[in-house]
C-alpha cells in the first residue's frame, strides 16, 4: 500500500545527481503549514498544465498528510514504487515523483505533443478509411480499439527497446486467435534486441528478424488501422512502437505485400482484377529490363520480325550494347525516384519535369538510348509502384538488378535460372515460422490467409 | 515427369515407332499404375517416415545400406540425365556461344541451392514453377495438335505398327515418365494425405493423364515431320515446336517460349530428383556437422555438380541415349524390388 519508507534517503540524492543538471527537470517543494512534500518531474515530457489542478490545488485544500496520500493513490495513473532504476526510467517516460516524508509515490502524467492522427498517405485507398495512425501510442491504441471491439484483444506493454532510446513497444493480439508459437518467438526476439537506438518500425523490423542481411521484408509495416484490425482478426501479432505512425505485423507472407485494403472495399471481381493487375505489374517491373537485354544482345530471333526490325531501327543511333543502355536509364530512373522522395514538396514536380520529360526526350534525340528503352523504363517505373506495400516495392527494385546481371552475363537462360533462384530464395524465407512463399500445399495446419 | 516428355523419352519412343510403341505406352501405364498403387499404399502405412528411414529401421543393415545407395544413385542418375540433355539443348538452341561448362555451372549452382533446401520448401518451389509453366505448355501442346498441317497419315502408320511386341527399353521409357510417385518416398515425411489408402480414381487419373501425355509426345512430332523424316532430329520435340508459329503473338516462334519454359521445368525436376537423392542417402552417411550445417549433403552436391559438368565433355549424346535406355530398362525391376522391400519391411514391422 504505502511506498517503502527506507528508500527516500537513497533515492533523493540519486535523483538530484541525475537530474539537477538539466534545465527541464523540476524539483518543487510544497508546504501548506501542516506538512511538506517534494515533487520531481521533467516538465518537457509531462502535461504541466495539469500539475497545478491535480496536485498543487488539492495540496492546499487537504489538511492531513494521510488524506493527501490517499488522494494520490486514488488517481488513475498511480504507480507503486519499485526501485531506483525503475523510478528513473519512469521519470524519463513522463511520471511525477512525490516524496512525502519517507514515502515515494509515482504518478504517470505522460504528455506527448505529437498526438494528431495523420492521413494515411503511404497506403492510400480511394474508398477505405482515410486516416492512418498517429505518432502517439495511446492514440493508436484508441484508434485500434475502436475498430476491434473484442474482449480478447490483449495489450502487452512491458517492453522497452534500445539501450539509449528506451522506446516503449507494445504487443497487440487477439488472444483467442493468435498463434502462440509466433507470439512466443516475437517475445523472445523483443527481449533479445540489442541496439542502442531504435526509432522507426523498419529499424525494429531489422532487430526482430534473425537473419541480419535480408532483401525482402518478412514483417509487414503498415499505417492503416483497418489493416491492423483485419490482421488482428486473422490471429496475427501487432508490434507497436512509441513515436512512429507505423506498426509491424507478423507473420507476413509474400501475398500480404501484394494486397491493398482497397481490394476488400471493391466488388469481388474488381478486387481480383486489381490483384491480378499487381502481379502483372510485378512481372513487368522485374523482367522487362532483363528481357530487353536478353532479346537484343542474345536472341533477337525470338521476336516477330517486324518488332525485331522496329527495335533495331530505333537502336541505330545508340552506340552502346543494350545492357549499358538499360543500366544507364534504370539508374537515371532510380535517381529520379530518390530525388523526388527527398526533395521538399514544393520542388518535387520540377525534378520530375526536368528528369522525365527533358532528360528522356534529350537522351533519345542525342542517340544515347533508344525510344523503346524509354518506354521500357517508364513502364518499369510505373509498374513498380503498383505494389501496394512500399517495402516490397523497394525490394523488387533491387531484385531487378540481380536478374539484369544474370541476363547480361548468360542471356535468356540466365534470366530463367535467376528467376528460379529467386523463387528458391523466396521459398526459403520464413516469417516467424511461417513459410514466406507458397501456394496450396500445407503441412498440417493451414496458416492464416492473405491479409 | 513433365521434363522427360520432351527430351529422352520421345526419342526412344520414336525409335520404336514401327515396333509396338503404342502398346508399350499402355503396358507402361498399366505397370506404373500398379506400382503406383502398391507403392503408395505401403508407404502410407508408415506415416511421417521416408522410404530410407523405413528401410533403415526394419531391414537388415547391410541390405539396407546397399539398397539405399542404389535408390539414391537412381535419383541422381535421373537428375544427371535431365541435366546433360538440357545443357546440350541450351547450347544448341538458345546460346550457341556460351560454353557448356558455364551453362552447367549456372544450372548446377541453382540446383545445389534448391536441392539443399528443406523438403517442404522444394515442394513450394515446385508448385509455383509448375503453376506458372503448365498452362503455357498445355497451350503449346494444344496448339500443336490442332495445327492444320499435321499429317494424320503418318500417325496412322504408327498405329498400324503400334501393337507389335515392344522392346523392354521402350516400356521402361514409358514408365520413366510416371516416375514422379517415387519422389513421394521422401515427401511422405512432410505431406500428410490423411488417408489410409490411395483412391483408385486417382490412379486412373494419373494413368489417363500419363497416356495422353505420352501419346502427344510420341505422335505430334511424327505428325509434323513424317514417319521417316522424324529420324533426322536429335530432339524431335524442339524441332516440332520450332515448326509452330504464333502469327498474332509478339513472340512469333513458339520454340523459344517452349525452350525457356522447359529449361525451367527441367531445372526444377532435376532439383527435386537431386533433393530426393540427397535425402535418401543422408541416412547412411555420418551426421557430421560444421557450424550447425550438415556437411555431407553439400559435399555430395558438389561432387555431383563436378561430375555432371565434366561428364558432358566425355560423353556424346549418342552414349547418353544408350545409357538412358539401360537406365530405363533397369527402372522396371527396381520398381518391383522397392515394392518387395517395402512389403518386407511392413511384415517385419507387424511381426515385431
Amino acid at each position: 500500500m504505502f511506498g517503502k519508507s527506507n528508500n527516500v534517503d537513497q533515492l533523493k540524492p540519486l535523483l538530484e545527481k541525475n537530474f539537477k543538471g538539466s534545465k527541464d527537470a523540476t524539483f518543487q517543494n510544497l508546504d501548506n503549514g501542516n506538512y511538506q512534500l517534494k515533487m520531481i518531474y521533467i516538465n518537457s515530457v509531462i502535461d504541466t498544465s495539469k500539475i497545478h489542478d491535480m496536485f498543487v490545488k488539492p495540496f492546499f485544500e487537504v489538511e492531513k498528510k494521510e488524506q493527501y496520500t490517499k488522494y494520490l493513490q486514488s488517481l488513475g495513473d498511480y504507480k507503486e514504487y519499485k526501485n531506483e532504476r525503475e523510478t528513473i526510467k519512469d521519470i524519463l517516460h513522463g511520471s511525477v515523483v512525490f516524496l512525502i516524508d519517507q514515502t515515494v509515490h509515482l504518478i504517470g502524467l505522460n504528455h506527448q505533443e505529437n498526438n494528431s492522427v495523420l492521413d494515411a498517405n503511404v497506403e492510400t485507398t480511394i474508398m477505405g478509411p482515410q486516416k492512418g495512425l498517429s505518432e502517439n501510442i495511446n492514440v493508436n491504441l484508441n484508434l485500434i480499439r475502436h475498430r476491434y471491439h473484442v474482449p480478447s484483444l490483449t495489450v502487452e506493454n512491458n517492453y522497452l527497446v534500445g539501450d539509449k532510446s528506451n522506446i516503449e513497444v507494445v504487443l497487440l493480439y487477439d488472444s483467442e486467435q493468435v498463434d502462440t508459437k509466433v507470439l512466443k518467438k516475437v517475445k523472445e526476439q523483443l527481449n533479445k534486441v540489442d541496439r542502442s537506438i531504435v526509432q522507426s518500425a523498419g529499424e525494429l523490423h531489422r532487430a526482430l528478424t534473425s537473419r541480419k542481411r535480408r532483401l525482402f521484408p518478412t514483417l509487414m509495416v503498415t499505417e492503416r488501422p483497418d489493416r491492423i484490425a483485419y490482421n488482428l482478426s486473422l490471429g496475427k501479432v501487432i508490434v507497436m512502437m512509441e513515436g512512429t505512425p507505423f506498426v509491424l505485423i507478423t507473420p507476413a507472407v509474400f501475398y500480404d505485400f501484394m494486397t491493398s485494403m482497397e481490394d476488400f472495399y471493391q466488388p469481388y471481381f474488381v478486387g481480383k482484377f486489381l490483384v491480378l493487375l499487381r502481379y502483372i505489374g510485378l512481372l513487368i517491373s522485374l523482367f522487362l529490363p532483363s528481357f530487353y537485354v536478353g532479346i537484343i544482345s542474345y536472341n533477337p530471333e525470338i521476336l516477330r520480325i517486324q518488332l525485331a526490325f522496329s527495335i533495331a531501327s530505333s537502336r541505330i543511333p545508340v552506340p552502346f550494347p543494350s545492357y549499358l543502355e538499360v543500366i544507364f536509364m534504370l539508374i537515371m530512373m532510380e535517381m529520379l525516384v530518390e530525388a523526388s522522395i527527398r526533395l521538399p514538396k514544393t520542388i518535387g514536380p520540377t525534378a520530375t519535369t526536368v528528369g522525365g520529360l527533358i532528360l528522356g526526350q534529350a537522351t533519345t534525340e542525342a542517340g544515347l538510348v533508344s525510344n523503346i528503352m524509354i518506354i521500357i523504363v517508364a513502364s518499369v517505373a510505373i509498374s513498380n509502384f503498383i505494389i501496394p506495400i512500399n517495402e516490397m516495392s523497394f525490394s523488387m527494385r533491387v531484385v531487378k538488378y540481380f536478374l539484369l546481371l544474370f541476363t547480361t552475363l548468360f542471356g535468356l537462360i540466365g534470366l530463367v535460372i535467376s528467376t528460379i533462384g529467386l523463387i528458391f530464395y523466396l521459398v526459403n524465407l520464413e516469417s516467424h515460422g511461417y513459410p514466406y512463399l507458397k501456394l496450396f500445399f500445407s503441412e498440417s495446419k493451414r496458416p492464416s490467409k492473405v491479409s | 515427369m513433365l521434363a522427360n516428355v520432351v527430351a529422352l523419352v520421345p526419342r526412344i519412343m520414336i525409335d520404336a515407332r514401327n515396333n509396338g510403341a503404342i502398346l508399350s505406352i499402355f503396358i507402361g501405364a498399366l505397370l506404373s499404375s500398379l506400382f503406383f498403387y502398391f507403392y503408395m499404399n505401403i508407404l502410407l502405412k508408415f506415416p511421417k517416415k521416408t522410404h530410407a528411414e523405413i528401410v533403415k529401421e526394419y531391414i537388415p543393415k547391410w541390405i539396407a545400406v546397399l539398397y539405399i545407395m542404389i535408390i539414391s544413385l537412381i535419383f541422381f542418375i535421373s537428375s544427371w540425365l535431365i541435366l546433360v540433355v538440357f545443357i546440350d539443348i541450351t547450347k544448341r538452341f538458345v546460346n550457341p556461344d556460351l560454353s557448356p561448362f558455364v551453362i552447367g555451372i549456372i544450372f548446377l549452382s541453382v540446383i545445389c541451392f534448391g536441392a539443399l533446401l528443406k523438403s517442404e520448401k522444394t515442394l513450394y518451389a515446385l508448385e509455383i514453377i509448375l503453376l506458372f509453366c503448365i498452362p503455357f505448355i498445355g497451350a503449346i501442346f494444344l496448339k500443336s495438335t490442332i495445327n492444320q498441317h499435321i499429317s494424320w497419315d503418318a500417325i496412322k502408320i504408327v498405329f498400324r505398327h503400334g501393337f507389335e511386341l515392344p522392346k523392354l527399353e521402350t516400356i521402361g521409357a514409358t514408365t520413366y515418365s510416371f516416375l514422379g510417385f517415387y519422389y513421394y518416398s521422401i515427401y511422405n515425411k512432410v505431406i500428410d494425405l490423411k488417408k489410409k489408402k490411395i483412391p483408385i480414381l486417382l490412379v486412373f487419373i494419373v494413368a489417363a493423364v500419363g497416356i495422353v501425355n505420352l501419346l502427344t509426345s510420341l505422335l505430334v512430332p511424327i505428325g509434323y515431320h513424317g514417319f521417316d523424316g522424324i529420324e533426322e532430329y536429335v530432339y524431335p520435340w524442339f524441332s516440332t515446336a520450332d515448326a509452330i508459329r504464333m502469327e498474332l503473338g509478339f513472340i512469333e516462334r513458339v520454340l523459344f517460349i517452349f525452350l525457356l519454359l522447359y529449361v525451367g521445368v527441367s531445372i526444377i525436376s532435376a532439383t527435386i530428383s537431386s533433393h530426393v537423392g540427397i535425402e535418401t542417402i543422408r541416412y547412411i552417411l555420418p551426421q557430421t556437422k560444421w557450424r550447425n550445417v550438415s556437411i555431407f549433403p553439400i559435399f555430395i552436391m558438389i561432387v555431383f555438380s563436378l561430375f555432371t559438368t565434366i561428364s558432358y565433355f566425355f560423353i556424346s549424346q549418342e552414349q547418353v541415349f544408350e545409357l538412358a535406355k539401360i537406365y530405363f530398362t533397369f527402372l522396371l525391376p527396381m520398381g518391383v524390388i522397392s515394392i518387395v522391400v517395402l512389403v518386407w519391411a511392413d511384415r517385419r514391422k507387424k511381426h515385431g
